[in-house]
């Protein structure tokens, strides 16, 4: 709990340690079209009542699917907190869906697929890259799944599931804003208290063997105008000191236009148009990725050979200490920013708890990101960036951006 | 065993605080946002004037002037300009849009006599340098292009050129040509015309007294000259007599983005609030009526919404949804339905007073820090609303009827004249199309087919 008033607000959420990461082969995209059946019903909730509650008091709902986790939340005035809590205890006590709302979101999440991924510039690419880039499956598949797998899906899979890690045992509940703790505390025991725990899992532990040789796949999307470059190294879990190194790291590397990579891919030679990198923040073995769209024009080789030459510079000198003191200064920037409203807390502390099993460093953070040294980036550089650890997904278009501004329509597209 | 729901309290209004409001000698109006709660400022400084004053002929200008401020002044090259702003983590923004332009530093407090130094700099003294607005250009070239691969930009796109036809509002976005042949003088002369301090708002949000802020503003800003204030005429534009359909053929589409579009109000006319009521109950948010029809009857989309958009003179309806192209046809006929119904009959009781509650929420939350604050205050000045707008929506909202939601609705969505717009291959959807009225199809760069 964070009591915190400024404005009548209270945020509530509930985070699940449950994924895309614990599918089975065969049922990829379950956890996700699960979290949809959350708002399909549940003993003294119908269809769509849930988000209706909410709205009818002015508040805010939603709810999302990663690999480690899913989380429900709602922002409502904090006089409606026992209205929040008691929505959330009885979808976590009972699950109600019928046979026609089970099918309904079905075709809801493979609408959701297209329009955020299929329809979309890149969005293959980026459903396919983890799948290139890790072995283990629990990682590899994506969290909106496939749509034969989607297809698959039963009414008793979703009890089975909701069964397995739908417990308050697998839970975590967090309250920020404007609340009195102890009043909060005893409608929280009053709604929850007496469901069982009857969650058998432990959440998955996923385990990544180490990549021997550099991986590389091209693909072709007809919805793309310019190529892009996707590369991921791998690296440990969250949380531990190499990330907190590679956090910093990729600020001076990639982010604004003083980074270094910024600097010499758009403002001194126009080779990308836009660029991103950074640790992928997964609970488990992560990824440093990095995603560039190249120009139009552009050797990709050319691209790949400067970055590969600002690696070596980080190799062969430790950054600067004004370099370090910039990313910290970003660090603390970022910290205060997200200080600001009830749902960021919220969400904030819960993310602490779920994925470093202690809220509190939302307040310590800070201390490990002081104690990275200039060297101590250089050597989880070295350890990194080597090109057997290295995967790469190019995406091309597949027409130039020349030819198809000349071809006004489509009678001769070959499909 | 049925247990019923816990009653819910009455929602507390949150007041909307009195701005303290100073005007310095060049006409300069600063405002604060005093909250000491983080030790965080944010400073934005905006102007009633954007995209709709580029001249015919280039519609490039704002965006790229705006966006060379930051690349060179007369005392910091841009690499100075980046090196400065990040080592500090002064976060620098800036945001284009029809009618406004914002520039924005947000910074920890420790560092707001450099950030006031950074933004007067870009301000008062930049320079334009040719070298860098090739860059600048070049850039822009690859923005533009990736934009009209994005079918939602293309969509917004038609349905603006089709509904505004001659008005500036048309003009959303910048043809490859015109990037082509702008000069870096242009820019120049742009900015130095139009961007004065007499029309401009510096609002002051965060950890920060009026006395600081205003002293901040006097020392950095002070000496800025007065420019001449830019007045803009804009034509009358017919609104649509029929409804007509405009198909944006884009090969390959694994969706149908449907928009159905008419023109509504700006915000200060009297009917404004009980649109944006009845746009609730049609299409806000997870509780409404295309919602529960299109995706949690249906399975047509992830999601159908509709909003309002409103500017100076004009606004906007929309309604969208991102629909399996086999239907597409049938989801534009369940929203034309839809509209109708709001004609037909009043909303329920229970179902206004949701709609009344979710703009309260979102009113107050759009309150939860003082920068958002500036923003609403900001929004209000630039719509012309009244002093006590904010002050007063929370009763304005309260006294619509049901009755009043009707009658504006059929004011103001009338299905039989609005815009159909949609982006999808055309082999998968327009057979159909052509059943709902006159079409038109269009390729990707905006030519009839």
């Amino acid at each position: 709990m964070y009591p915190k008033r400024r404005t009548p607000l209270v945020h509530i959420s509930v985070h699940y340690r449950v994924g895309s990461s614990v599918e089975e082969p065969g049922l990829s995209g379950f956890a996700h079209l699960f979290e949809h059946m959350m708002f399909q019903g549940s003993d003294n909730v119908d269809k769509n009542e849930h988000g209706r509650y909410v709205d009818e008091v002015g508040g805010r709902w939603n709810a999302s699917t990663n690999k480690d986790r899913t989380n429900y939340y709602e922002t409502v005035p904090s006089n409606c907190l026992e209205l929040g809590l008691w929505l959330e205890a009885d979808r976590m006590r009972s699950l109600r869906v019928t046979e026609a709302n089970f099918e309904n979101q079905r075709q809801t999440v493979i609408e959701e697929k297209k329009q955020s991924y299929d329809n979309r510039p890149y969005g293959l690419a980026y459903l396919r890259f983890d799948e290139l880039a890790y072995e283990s499956w629990a990682y590899a598949h994506s969290v909106i799944g496939s749509v034969s797998d989607l297809q698959k899906a039963t009414l008793e899979d979703a009890a089975r599931f909701h069964r397995t890690y739908y417990g308050p045992g697998n839970a975590t509940l967090v309250l920020a804003g404007d609340l009195n703790c102890d009043q909060a505390l005893e409608s929280v025991g009053k709604h929850f208290a007496d469901i069982p725990n009857r969650t058998s899992s432990e959440g998955s532990r996923v385990e990544e063997p180490k990549q021997s040789s550099e991986k590389r796949e091209v693909l072709t999307d007809p919805l793309a105008v310019l190529p892009l470059v996707i590369l991921g190294y791998h690296i440990p879990p969250i949380g531990l000191p190499e990330y907190y190194a590679l956090s910093l790291f990729s600020i001076v590397l990639s982010d604004g236009s003083s980074s270094r990579l910024h600097r010499k891919l758009i403002y001194e030679n126009n080779w990308v148009t836009g660029l991103a990198a950074g640790p992928n923040r997964y609970k488990g073995p992560g990824l440093f990725d990095f995603w560039m769209q190249i120009q139009d024009q552009v050797d990709v080789d050319q691209v790949l050979k400067a970055i590969e030459g600002e690696l070596e510079r980080f190799r062969a000198q430790p950054i600067s200490h004004l370099e370090l003191q910039k990313a910290l200064n970003q660090i603390a920037y970022r910290h205060v920013g997200r200080l600001q409203r009830v749902s960021d807390i919220g969400e904030i502390l819960a993310h602490y708890a779920v994925y470093h099993d202690d809220p509190n460093l939302i307040n310590q953070e800070l201390e490990r990101y002081l104690s990275v040294t200039p060297e101590s980036i250089r050597e989880v550089v070295r350890e990194t960036f080597r090109a057997e650890n290295r995967t790469l997904l190019l995406v091309q278009p597949q027409a130039s951006p020349q030819e198809s501004n000349g071809v006004p329509g489509d009678e001769e597209s070959g499909e | 065993m049925t247990v019923e729901a816990p009653k819910p309290g009455q929602i507390e209004p949150v007041d909307y605080p009195t701005i303290p409001e100073v005007v310095l000698g060049n006409g300069l109006r600063v405002l604060v946002l005093e909250e000491r709660r983080l030790p965080r400022i944010s400073i934005r400084l905006a102007w009633p004037i954007g995209t709709v004053w580029n001249p015919d002929e280039n519609l490039s200008l704002a965006d790229l002037s705006v966006d060379l401020l930051k690349e060179g002044t007369t005392s910091r090259s841009s690499v100075d300009i980046a090196d400065f702003s990040d080592q500090l983590a002064i976060q620098y923004g800036e945001d284009v849009s029809m009618e406004q332009t914002h520039l924005s530093v947000s910074v920890l407090d420790q560092y707001v006599d450099q950030a006031m130094d950074l933004l007067s700099d870009l301000v008062l003294r930049p320079t334009f340098p040719e070298e860098e607005f090739q860059k600048v250009r070049a850039r822009w070239q690859s923005h533009i292009l990736s934009q009209r691969s994005q079918p939602d930009f293309l969509a917004e796109e038609r349905t603006y050129r089709v509904l505004f036809g001659d008005h500036p509002y048309a003009k959303i976005s910048i043809p490859p040509e015109h990037l082509a042949q702008v000069e870096r003088d242009q820019l120049h002369d742009f900015y130095k015309t139009l961007f004065g301090p007499d029309q401009a708002l510096l609002v002051f949000a965060g950890s920060v007294s009026l006395e600081q802020a205003t002293a901040l503003a006097e020392r950095y800003l002070g000496e800025w000259e007065k420019g001449e204030a830019p007045s803009l005429s804009y034509p009358s534009v017919p609104k649509l007599d029929r409804l007509q359909v405009s198909l944006v053929h884009r090969p390959h589409s694994a969706q149908a983005v449907i928009s159905v579009g008419t023109r509504a109000l700006p915000r200060n006319h009297a009917d404004a609030i009980p649109l944006q009521l009845a746009s609730q109950v049609l299409g806000g948010g997870g509780s409404s009526r295309l919602f529960l029809n299109l995706r949690e009857e249906k399975g047509y989309t992830y999601g159908a919404y509709s909003s309002l958009r409103s500017y100076r003179k004009e606004g906007l309806l929309l309604a969208t949804a991102n629909v399996r192209s086999e239907v597409c046809a049938e989801a534009v006929q369940e929203t034309l339905a839809e509209m109708e119904r709001m004609r037909q009959e009043p909303p329920q009781a229970n179902e206004l007073q949701r709609c009344l509650a979710e703009r309260l929420g979102a009113f107050i939350r759009g309150m939860e820090s003082p920068s958002s604050v500036g923003l609403l205050e900001i929004s209000r000045r630039l719509h012309n609303l009244s002093e006590d707008y904010y002050r007063t929506y929370v009763p304005k909202l309260k006294e619509v009827t049901a009755e009043k939601v009707l009658e504006t609705s059929r004011a103001y969505i009338d299905p039989s004249r609005v815009l159909v717009t949609v982006v999808a291959d055309r082999e998968q959807v327009e057979e159909k199309l052509r059943d709902l009225g006159p079409l038109t199809v269009y390729d990707m760069d905006g030519n009839t087919l």
